[in-house]
Order: C-alpha cells, then structure tokens, then sequence
C-alpha cells in the first residue's frame, strides 16, 4: 500500500490526470442514475464524438475551422510583430494611435462579431478577419510595450557597436522581448479559438461552433456534448501544442520559463 | 581650478601627441528636479597605448564621462571630446566598450561567437572574416573552443571575458570600460585585470577604465584620474610608474603603490580637503 | 544620441500628441467616408456614428440594456471572485493541497470560456444563473491560479523575519502573506474582469440574454450598420471604463511596494 502510495505521489501523469478522471467518473455515475436527456452518459457522448467528427464530418467541419483559425493567428502575429516593431521606432506616430489602439483593445473582441458579419458577410473571410483583428492588436501592443521597455544595456550595445536595420530588430531586440511575445503569442491564441467558435456560432453554418449550437437547437445533446468536448479538446491541446514549441524557444533564448510574466 | 595637473594636459594636446582630448567637458542632466549640472569642467587627455583609470566618489559622473567618450551622451560643449583631433559626435569607429554588467550586454540568445561576430557583420566584415576573428578574439581572452557556448553557460568571469572578446574583436583603438569588473569576485578580478593588462601590450590600444576600486586603478593605469565630488572636476591626475611586467603579487608591495593608493584614497575619501 | 527624445519625453506634449492623434483618426475616418474612399456599405460616416450614439444614450431601452449588461457582469464576476480568491488562498497557504492540483487546473484554464454555453442555456435558460455560470467558467481558474501564485511568492526573507520575531500564523497570513499577495491578485482581478466583460457579452449575443449584446444582435439581423457601429463603440467605451477602473485599483494595491512594484 505504502509503494502504491509513493508511486502515485511521484507520478505527474496520475497527479494531473487524477481530479479529470475523478470528475469522469462521477458523471457517469451521475447520468447513468439521472437519465436526463440532456446528460447522455460518457459512452454516449464518445460515440456521437466519433460520429460527428469523425470521416465526412471532419472534413466538412473541423478542417474549415482550423484553417480559419491558422489563417487568422498567422496573418495576425506576423502582422502584430511588423507593425509593433514600425510604431515601437516611431515614437511621435505611437503616441498619436496609442489611444485608438488602446481603445480596440479594451473592446471585447466577441463583440466585433456582428459588425464583421454585415461588413464581410457570413463566411471564412469573417472569422480569419476577426481573428486575425484581434491577434494583430494583442501582439502589437505587447511588441510596442516590451520594445519601448527594452533594457537600457541592450541599447547602449546597438548605439556602441552600431548595430542597425534588420540584425537590431532580428538580433537584438525582438529575441530579448521574446518571453513576453511568446507569452502574449499563447494568449491570443486561446483568444483566437474563442472567437472562431463564437464567430461560428453567432454567423456560420458549419464548422464546430456552427455544429454544436445547431444540434442544441435541434434537440439533438449528444452532438452537442460532442462539440463541447471538441471545443475544450482544442483548447487544451492547441495549449499543449504551443508549449511544446515555447519551451525550446525560451531555452535556446537562455531564459528560463519561469521569467515571464503576467501583464 | 588652476592646478599644474591641468596645463600640462593642455600643452601635450597642443603637441599632438594624444588619442583622446577631454577639455572643459560639462555635462548636465534634465532631471526630475530640474536641470542639474553633473560635471563641470574635466580636462584629461589620453595618449596612445596609455591606460587611464577614471576613480572618483560615488556619484562623481565617471560612468556619465566614460558615455560621453563612446558618443552615448552629448556633453553641454561642442567640442569638449575629441578623438585623433576629431570631435566625438555618436559612436565612432575605433572605439569599444565593455559595459559593467555583461549579463545585459551579451546576447544571451546567440552564442559565444555569435555574440563576437554581430559588431563585425553590422560594420560589413565579410562573414568568413568575422568568423576568423571572433575565433581569435575569443581565443585571445581564453576561451578558444567554446565558442558554441552560449554565455549564460558560463561563470561570470568568463562572461566578461566574451564581452572583452567582443570589444577586441573590432579591432579599437581605445578601449572604454565601465567598472568591469564590479560583478565578479576577488580572484576573478585578478585574472581580468592581467587580462587586461596583457591585451593594452599585445594589442598596443589605450584603455580608459572607470573603477570605484582605488586598488584597480592604481595597479592597471599608467596615469589615474581623480575626480571630485558632483559637479566633478578632475582633483589630480597621478603618474603611476611602476617596472613591468606588473604583477598582482610584486607590484601591489612595492612602497610607491602604497604611496600613490594612499593619495588618491585620500582623494576620494576628503574631496574637500584637496583644493589648497 | 540620446538627447533627441526631448519631445516625447515632456508629459504634457504627449497629452497633445494623444490628443492630435485622437482627432486626426476622427478626420481621417470622417473626410474619407466623404470622399467616397470609405464606402458606406462598410462603414458610416464618423458624423453618424456619433449622432447614432447620441440618439442612443437618451433612449430608455438602450438605458436598460445597458443597466442588465453592467449588473449582470458585475455580478458573475463579483460571485467568481468571491469564490476565486478565498479558495486561492488556502490553496497557497497549503502547498501542498497545491502541488496536487495545480497542473490540473493548468490544464483546465485553457478550455475556451465558451464550452459550457449550449448545454447551460439548456439548463438554466437565460437568467442571471446562466450569465454567472459562464463568467465563473471563464475566470475563475485565471483569479485562482493567481491569487495561489501571488500568495507564494512571498520572499524567504520575510518568512523568516517573521519566525524569528514569533509572529503568530494568523498574523502572519495577514501581514506577510497578503500584503506581497495583493499586487499580483489585482492583477489577476484586472485580466479577469476584461474577459468576464466579454463572456457576458458574448453569452447576450448568443445566448439572447438581455444587454447591449443583444441590441447588437438586433442591429445585424436589421443590417442597420450606423447603429452596430454606435454600439460596437459603446462596448468598447465600457471595455475601457472597467481596464481604467481595474487598472487604479491594480495601482492601489502596488502602492505600498514601492516604485518598483511587487513581484509580478
């Protein structure tokens, strides 16, 4: 008993998975007793998971969204970083649009969802422009501000060694924010599958938003507990994925992980 | 401000012999509380393959002097710094710095000769040259073979080192460096400032080195520049001769080390009492 | 050199410049719907867009929409962190209760805060109970793994002032560890209260809860653009209030630690 006691206080995985599987497990229990229609028990909600997202249903639902999802994130951190890096030198014009900017981003980014859907229409071209809107302003304002704060030393380098053009911003500055880009990177990224399923929800008629609100609309719970199990899985795992990818980026920049901060 | 230190600093300059000229250099700042005047009227100058340590009290301005030199600051006059007779008016080709804390001035994302080579690559050196002499540069400060490494690998020391790799590597002609050695422990420091001293002979370049450590100074400098209290002026510049090869354990006992420290100790410590 | 940011560096010409800069984008938006460059099946006049929300702010409907939006907020937050905080922390005076749960709740934190929206609707319909539940599911894990990190991060030192000058634990909870905790639970209450602003509209503008979400909703279905615009600028006016708001409570809080602030 002792071993097995040790045993799972040394393993991470039982540690991480043992409040998930302890909530699992009591919802089943729970449904299964409860047989409301709007609770299907577990094997339920795996089935119509399969059902729905599986084969033809992935691909007329989950790819379109994911492909809204990375075009939006991509145009919006390359165009965030270039247009930081432009207002970061500029001082005069940066404080000319500091106040517009600080406004949009003060606007919740979901409530941009029906201006686009009259402006650009229902569609892809809707969702990966309010994502890519809203991902542009979030690493903007990071660039800007880690850029405007670079430490002094690092400054005194450039001006000495006369360091300039590409090899300062490529180089130098951005590689020395770049805890802070890499952690306003994992925001808007969690920001960003927000508003592709609400954009879906509010304005598409497929994709998993669109999918989940359909079938809650039309009675049909499984399917909806099987888009809800799909939105959190992509939450979680698109996490998982971006930290994978942020811990070699943060090692290789000699900074631990634990050196960024919350802003 | 009239002492005999100042007129002969004029007359060498007239002569042409010295690299860098400071005269009447003031500075002042804008400061929270107004304009305030932190330095007031420094004259030295620097002759070639000369080592000059800049000492003074806590505030005296020496970092804010040592700027000014690299073309970090402008100082209130036009021409107070020149070098080669040429007036400094931004950073300035032949000139390197090693700033004071290497854990902000390396590039803790490039390697060792990364690090070495972006000076170069930033002034056009061909990338194969530039690799040939960050190698060299770093083997010079004793760190052939890492040059993979990246600095945060290394110990302090070490770490300094590269950023005197990086400086030497551009090839100056002086060498400017800010209390370089304050952040690292006493047997290190001994091993950079022989380092030090090695690389003013090998390489024939002034070094100007600005230390609160009136032992430093007078053990690296041929001249030591004290200054006063803010607003500074120099209070006396010492001619420190000592036999060389200087090292650590032979010329830190000999008499006149004692005598030349004890004055400038005395310096530092009374600003006041100098002035007569 | 470094003399040349004499401009930008004096406070009241950086007023100016925001300033300049405000009304140059309200010029530039005006002037180019004008000209025909903005054409206006994408976008009213700037002219309209403000008369439209002048019209607006009188109208008693858009009053009470406003008045659900806020309080509703106001109290799904208010609720969260009421649950947030203490729970976080107990968690941070216990690390060990901690190490047992925080990659759990690591893991959960990245769940979008919309998963739970279909299936509470279902089961509580629109009311004040649906709005609370998805607030809580959205910021309760950022206020807690906040409040928990801040109530740790107290300095070594401090604790073991504390032990040598035998403060007693509750003593020492509230002069210790609260103090070094508060900067960092502001800020988690500042990011928390951004995102339960736009859960709560978000759950309006599909969950047909009452508030300015659903007059936008209103407004799309009408394709009335000059009103979308007006209310779209008005959500982020309040967006704005509640970041200023949160930010003075924020500086508040760092007020005792000095210009440097506490840990972050």
């Amino acid at each position: 008993m002792k071993e097995i006691l040790l045993a799972v206080r040394h393993s991470r995985w039982l540690k991480f998975m043992a409040l998930p599987l302890l909530l699992i497990v009591a919802y089943q229990l729970w449904a299964s007793n409860a047989e409301s229609p709007f609770f299907p028990t577990v094997g339920v909600i795996a089935g119509a998971f399969l059902d729905t997202w599986g084969g033809a249903g992935f691909v007329e639902n989950v790819v379109p969204s994911l492909t809204n999802l990375a075009v939006g994130y991509i145009s919006g951190v390359v165009l965030g970083l270039a247009f930081g890096v432009l207002l970061a030198k500029t001082s005069v014009i940066r404080i000319a649009v500091m106040p517009i900017i600080s406004f949009l981003l003060a606007l919740p980014a979901v409530a941009l969802v029906p201006l686009f859907i009259t402006v650009a229409g229902i569609g892809p071209a809707m969702s990966q422009s309010i994502i890519a809107f809203a991902v542009t302003l979030y690493v903007l304002v990071n660039t800007v501000d880690g850029l405007v704060n670079v430490d002094s030393g690092l400054v005194d380098v450039n001006h000495v060694f006369r360091i300039r053009g590409w090899r300062q911003i490529f180089l130098v500055l951005l590689p020395s924010i770049a805890p802070r880009l890499l952690g306003a990177g994992r925001a808007a990224l969690s920001l960003s599958i927000l508003i592709m399923v609400v954009s879906e929800m509010v304005g598409a008629s497929s994709g998993i938003g669109a999918v989940t609100l359909l079938s809650q609309q039309s009675f049909q719970y499984s399917t909806m507990w099987a888009g809800m199990v799909m939105v959190a899985i992509l939450g979680i795992g698109l996490n998982a994925l971006y930290l994978m990818f942020e811990r070699p980026m943060l090692r290789r920049s000699g900074i631990s992980p634990l050196a960024r901060t919350m802003k | 401000m009239n002492n005999v230190y100042q007129d002969t600093v004029r007359a060498e300059s007239i002569n042409g012999t010295s690299l860098v000229e400071v005269s009447d250099l003031s500075i002042t700042y804008d400061g929270r509380f107004g304009k305030h005047l932190a330095v007031s009227g420094v004259n030295f100058d620097v002759r070639p393959e000369e080592l000059i340590a800049l000492v003074g009290p806590s505030g005296a301005g020496k970092t804010t002097i040592l700027r000014c030199i690299a073309g970090l600051l402008s100082p209130d006059g036009e021409d107070s710094i020149k070098v080669d007779g040429r007036t400094v008016k931004g950073p300035t080709e032949g000139i390197s710095v090693v700033f004071q804390d290497y854990s902000r001035s390396l590039l803790a994302w490039l390697t060792l000769q990364g690090n070495v080579m972006l000076p170069l690559r930033a002034q056009g050196v061909p990338r194969a040259e530039a690799k040939k002499r960050a190698r060299e540069a770093l083997a010079d400060v004793g760190l052939g073979g890492k040059e993979t490494w990246h600095p945060w690998q290394l110990s302090g020391g070490m770490q300094q080192r590269v950023a005197i790799a990086r400086g030497l590597a551009c090839k100056p002609r002086i060498l400017l460096m800010d209390e370089p050695f304050a952040s690292v422990d006493a047997q290190t420091r001994m091993d950079l400032e022989d380092l030090v001293l090695r690389i003013k002979n090998e390489f024939k370049i002034s070094i100007i080195v600005v230390t609160h450590d009136i032992d430093e100074a007078v053990y690296l400098a041929d001249r030591v520049v004290v200054l006063s209290k803010s607003p500074s002026t120099v209070s006396r510049i010492l001619d420190v001769n000592f036999p060389t090869p200087r090292t650590q354990e032979e010329t830190r006992v000999l008499p006149e080390f004692g005598q030349i420290r004890a004055i400038a100790l005395d310096l530092v410590r009374h600003p006041k009492t100098e002035i007569n | 050199m470094q003399n040349t940011l004499k401009l930008t560096s004096n406070k009241w010409a950086r007023l100016g410049i925001s300033l300049c800069g405000v009304f140059a984008f309200f010029i530039l938006w005006e002037s180019a719907s004008r000209t025909g460059l903005l054409r206006s099946d994408v976008a009213p006049s700037f002219m309209d867009t403000a008369a439209e929300l002048g019209a607006l702010i009188p109208e008693p409907q858009f009053q009470s929409a406003v008045g659900d939006t806020l309080s509703s907020w106001l109290f799904g937050f208010a609720v969260t962190a009421g649950l947030a905080i203490p729970i976080g922390l107990l968690f941070g005076a216990n690390p060990w209760a901690w190490k047992w749960f925080n990659s759990t709740f690591e893991a959960i934190r990245p769940i979008p805060p919309i998963v739970l929206l279909p299936l509470a609707i279902l089961v509580m319909g629109s009311g004040r109970s649906f709005t609370t539940v998805m607030i809580a599911q959205g910021v309760f894990w950022i206020i807690l793994l906040q409040v928990t990190y801040g109530s740790t991060v107290i300095s070594p030192v401090a604790l073991d002032t504390a032990t040598v000058f035998k403060v007693g634990p509750w003593r020492r909870y509230l002069i210790f560890r609260l103090p070094s905790a508060a900067p960092i639970i502001a800020t988690g209450l500042r990011i928390a209260a951004g995102i339960s602003l736009a859960v709560e509209i978000m759950s309006e503008l599909i969950g047909g809860v009452p508030g300015v979400g659903q007059l936008l909703i209103a407004a799309q279905a009408g394709n009335d653009l000059p009103l979308i615009y007006a209310l779209t600028g008005f959500t982020g006016l309040l967006g704005l209030v509640v970041a200023v708001l949160f930010r003075g409570l924020e500086r508040v809080a760092l007020k005792n630690h000095g210009p440097k602030g506490g840990a972050e």
